[in-house]
């Protein structure tokens, strides 16, 4: 399942749905945004994306991850909009067989989303000044 | 017409979401068109992806004149 959202993500939920009988691993990355130790007040950043183009490269690095050896089901999630520090904008899940293989592909997926899907992030400051 | 959408600093330096544009040609070269219309966006072109009907193409892709192409700067979701 891959979504884009901008709603708070409910990784719990995320997780509850990955569990499989056939899997023995379900591996988890949480993106969360980040402030640099340079970057002074940060209240949030802001995320935006191509969103039907979003959608399809994210489509194709499920389906891309689904056919390797072992996946059993995958769930992608990015959140749009302001999104307040220590909160999930993006969540990968992998459930496999074993956990190596789950581990090789939510690294791979994690990149994948990093490198290809139009999604930008713009950092918002606290007393509106913005960069 | 070409409809091409911009995106991030594309979008805030011209203040439009997309530029309707008579075109016909390689994407190379309406690139070159843009940036000497939008001259205030050309570094922003030069390092910007693109996407023609929701996919990435190269330079070298030919557009009959009635496409949508994204300009899309380098991304950075996650």
């Amino acid at each position: 399942m891959v979504k884009l959202t901008k709603e708070k993500i409910n990784e719990k939920e995320l997780i509850e749905n990955l569990r499989n009988e056939e899997g023995g691993s379900v591996v988890i990355f949480l993106g969360e945004p980040r402030k640099g130790k340079d970057d002074g007040d940060v209240s949030s950043i802001e995320y935006t994306a191509y969103e039907e183009m979003a959608i399809q490269e994210l489509k194709k690095i499920e389906e891309a991850a689904l056919n390797k050896e072992g996946i059993l089901d995958i769930i992608i999630v990015h959140r749009l909009g302001d999104i307040p520090l220590k909160e999930t904008s993006l969540f990968v899940g992998v459930s496999s067989r074993h956990r190596e293989e789950g581990f090789e592909i939510a690294q791979w997926i994690i990149d994948e989303v990093k490198k290809i899907v139009p999604i930008w992030k713009e950092i918002k400051y606290e007393r509106n000044r913005n960069s | 017409m070409v409809k091409v959408l911009l995106f991030g600093e594309a979008k805030r330096i011209l203040g439009r979401d997309s530029i309707q544009i008579e075109f016909k040609g390689s994407l190379k070269a309406l690139k070159e068109e843009l940036a000497m219309k939008y001259p205030e966006i050309s570094p922003v072109l030069n390092i910007s992806a693109f996407a023609v009907n929701k996919e990435y193409k190269n330079l070298e892709y030919e557009l009959k004149g009635d496409e949508t192409v994204a300009v899309i700067p380098p991304v950075g979701g996650g």
